[in-house]
Formats: C-alpha cells, sequence, structure tokens
C-alpha cells in the first residue's frame, strides 16, 4: 500500500527527481501566441549547395548535435564554434562541407496549410572550415 | 483492496513474467543508442543527475561502462534462468539505475533527462521481482534446490497488481501533470506545438495534415486526457482493463508512425504482464470447457 500512495504523492505533487517522476509525456500547455521554434544545421559545400545535416552528424543519434545546441544556449559560443570546426576539418571532409550554418527556425501562427508558408529561418552563425585542413 | 492484493492467483504468471521480462531488455540495452554512444566515447558527461551526488554515486565513464553493461546482461541473463532469483534483480535493479542515469545525465542532462522517462519503470519492475516470489517456478534455483516447494505467499496477487499498476501509474501521472494547469493542455494548440516541434525537429512528414486541424487536435486532446486520467480503473476492471490497454498500445503506434515516438523502448514490455495473465486465463477456461 505504503508503495502506491508514494507514487500517487509523486504524481498529485509533479515530483520530478530522476528515477522518481511523474512521467512528463509532452504535458506543458502551448498557447496560439506562443513561440516555437528548433535549431537546425545546414552544411554548405563548395558549389555553395546547401543541405541540412542529419541529426547524427557529430555522430550519436543526435546526442552530439543536442549537447553543442546545448553549448550554445548556455552561451559557451567559443567552445560551440570549436566542436563545429573541429568536426569541418575532420569527418565534415567525408561529405565535402565547407561551412556550416546554424540556423533557428521558428514557426508563424495560425499554421498555413501549406507547413513552409509558416517558417520563418534566421541564419545565426556560420562556421567555415579551417584553411589549409585540407 | 486488501482482499484484491492478497488474493491467491497462479504463480505461473509472475516466473513466466520473470523468465520473459529481463530477456527484453537485454534485447533493449543491446540496441540503445545512447548506450552505445556513451560506450564508444571516452569523455561525454556534461551535468550529472542530482541523485547521483546524494547518493555519493559515481557517474560512469565510458570505460567503466562497458564493465557495468556487461555485468548488467549477465544479472539479468541469471534473473530469467531463475538463478539466485531475488538477488539478480536487485543487482540488475541497481546496475540498470547506475547505467541509464549516467546515460541519460551525461548525453541528455538533468532537464530532458525526465523526458525520457520510459526506462523508469524498468527499475520498478525489477523492485518489484525482487520483493516478490517470482523464483517460484521455471528457475534454475528450483531444479538446483528442489526442496523448495511452491508456497502460497508464491501464488499472492499483489506483485502482480504493483506491476500493472506501474504500467497505469506512468499513464495516469503522465494525465495529472496535464490536468495541472486546469484544461489549457486541451486547447489544440498544445499538442500542436508538441507535433510540430517534432516535425521540424526529426522531420515526420505523416503528421503534416493534423498540423492545421484544430478542432482534430482538441479531440484527440481531450481523448488522452480523459484515458490517462481514468486509467487507474484498469485495475479494478477486467472489461476497462482490455479496452485500455488495446487502447493505449494503438496510441503508441499511432504516434510511432506520426512523429517517430519511441516510448515504446524499454517501457512497452511492461504490458507482458497483462498478455501473460490474459493467455493463461484463455488457456484456464479452455481447459475448463473441455472437461
Amino acid at each position: 500500500m505504503g508503495y502506491i500512495v508514494a507514487h500517487c504523492v509523486v504524481a498529485l505533487f509533479s515530483v520530478r527527481y530522476w528515477p522518481f517522476t511523474d512521467y512528463p509525456m509532452f504535458n506543458d500547455p502551448i498557447y496560439s501566441d506562443d513561440e516555437i521554434f528548433v535549431y537546425k544545421y545546414y552544411g554548405i559545400n563548395v558549389q555553395g549547395h546547401k543541405v541540412e545535416l542529419p541529426r547524427n552528424f557529430l555522430k550519436g543519434f543526435g546526442i552530439g548535435e543536442l549537447n553543442i545546441t546545448n553549448l550554445y544556449l548556455a552561451g559557451k559560443k567559443a567552445q560551440f564554434e570549436d566542436v563545429i570546426k573541429d568536426w569541418l576539418n575532420s569527418e565534415g571532409k567525408k561529405i565535402e562541407i565547407e561551412s556550416v550554418q546554424f540556423v533557428k527556425v521558428e514557426v508563424k501562427r495560425p499554421i498555413q496549410k501549406n507547413l513552409q508558408d509558416s517558417l520563418i529561418y534566421s541564419e545565426i552563425i556560420n562556421i567555415t572550415k579551417a584553411k589549409g585542413s585540407d | 483492496m486488501k482482499k484484491l492484493l492478497f488474493a491467491k492467483t497462479s504463480p505461473k504468471i509472475l516466473s513466466i513474467y520473470r523468465v520473459l521480462y529481463p530477456l527484453f531488455i537485454i534485447i533493449e540495452l543491446l540496441n540503445d543508442q545512447y548506450i552505445i554512444y556513451v560506450r564508444s566515447n571516452s569523455s561525454f558527461c556534461a551535468s550529472p543527475l542530482p541523485i547521483f551526488s546524494i547518493l555519493n554515486i559515481p557517474v560512469l565513464d565510458s570505460y567503466y561502462i562497458k564493465i557495468v553493461f556487461w555485468s548488467l546482461l549477465t544479472s539479468l541473463f541469471l534473473l530469467s534462468f531463475g538463478l539466485f532469483t531475488k538477488g539478480m534483480a536487485l543487482t540488475s535493479m541497481f546496475l540498470f539505475f547506475w547505467i541509464i542515469g549516467s546515460t541519460l545525465s551525461c548525453t541528455l542532462g538533468e532537464g530532458a533527462a525526465y523526458i525520457n522517462w520510459q526506462h523508469v519503470i524498468v527499475i520498478f519492475n525489477l523492485l518489484i521481482l525482487a520483493v516478490s516470489t517470482s523464483g517460484t517456478l521455471y528457475s534454475l534455483e528450483n531444479i538446483i534446490f528442489k526442496s523448495r516447494r511452491v508456497s502460497n505467499e508464491s501464488s499472492l496477487y499483489w506483485p502482480i497488481f504493483l506491476l500493472k499498476f506501474n504500467l497505469i501509474y506512468s499513464y495516469f501521472a503522465g494525465g495529472i501533470s496535464k490536468i495541472q494547469h486546469g484544461l489549457d493542455w486541451m486547447n489544440g494548440y498544445t499538442l500542436q506545438g508538441h507535433l510540430l516541434y517534432t516535425h521540424l525537429h526529426i522531420g515526420t512528414p505523416d503528421v503534416l495534415p493534423f498540423l492545421s486541424n484544430l478542432w482534430l487536435l482538441i479531440g484527440v486532446s481531450v481523448i488522452v486526457c480523459t484515458a490517462e486520467v481514468l486509467a487507474p480503473i484498469a485495475l479494478f476492471s477486467r472489461t476497462y482493463s482490455i479496452v485500455f490497454i488495446i487502447g493505449s498500445l494503438i496510441f503508441q503506434v499511432l504516434f510511432f508512425f506520426l512523429i517517430d515516438l519511441r516510448w515504446m523502448h524499454y517501457f512497452g514490455w511492461s504490458y507482458l504482464i497483462y498478455f501473460i495473465e490474459w493467455a493463461l486465463f484463455y488457456q484456464s477456461k479452455r481447459h475448463a470447457n473441455k472437461i
């Protein structure tokens, strides 16, 4: 009984202390005027073609991407740039990318039938491969 | 309630669960991309979860994580085979806590670790196996130590009830945390926002037709919230439990295809307790009809 009561207390008071949690399943409400945005990475090749980099472009199931986005958000911009530069000068060569653009994608409400019409792209930072690294 | 918890039941249900559940967790662990990533990266830790510093447990680095990983697989195997069942369930619980806690805190950080909640239920399910007599049947220790007999305690219903409770609780707690903000979660914009965010983040084209239909989003939100808050009824009503279990599985599969929602990893195997119980109930009913 104690086990059941303890769990219910965690749920009712919305405790979040891993591994004791209220099981947050997308539970924060979002309102019509709330800003919705994501950060994305684009690679630009020598010909100037732009391609969205896969989430695992720094290896590891999007974890590398998440970690460096966190670096940027935490204000550690120099560290953020170093990580991408290192990648550009090593792994980046394999997919012939010359520079990486860090882009914020915002959604304009109300959402249009064609979602692309609701998206606003803003380039945040452009990181170029170090000269002579080939 | 007391009558329900201490009712007698077949020891087969819990024993079959003990055999199968650890094996499925082993499969999950071997395919866990986060663990594979951490095992191959030497310095990865960003922000350990607070429970690690409070309990003074070191966060595993990539060298030790390999050792703990193989120890965990071994203990889960032994638990499944039924050797030192209680000890192995407890060991598995602690090692699972250690490895998943380290992996989550170091790859995602504290905030995102709570969103990745699907592992939590494994810790509590292993705890239930550790404190119950799940090794009564189909276990090596039963063969080796033949003197052991099926006791009355082994056929008590409470461990099965608590395993079911763990599953139902996860939905109930999710529902409660949604209605804590009143009815705002069901405004349609919430579901739209979460679906949109996932679509932009990982690219899920199948969700696009739903995004601009606000009334459909409101309808789905109301169904989700109501079903989650009423989930505990499934613990006491067989009919409702069938509706709820099948319904929640359909929900999980639908959202897997729509937004690549991967909550069924680890979490999904908790449904086993219901399926084993239903299968045995069906079998005994057929047997009774034959007689």
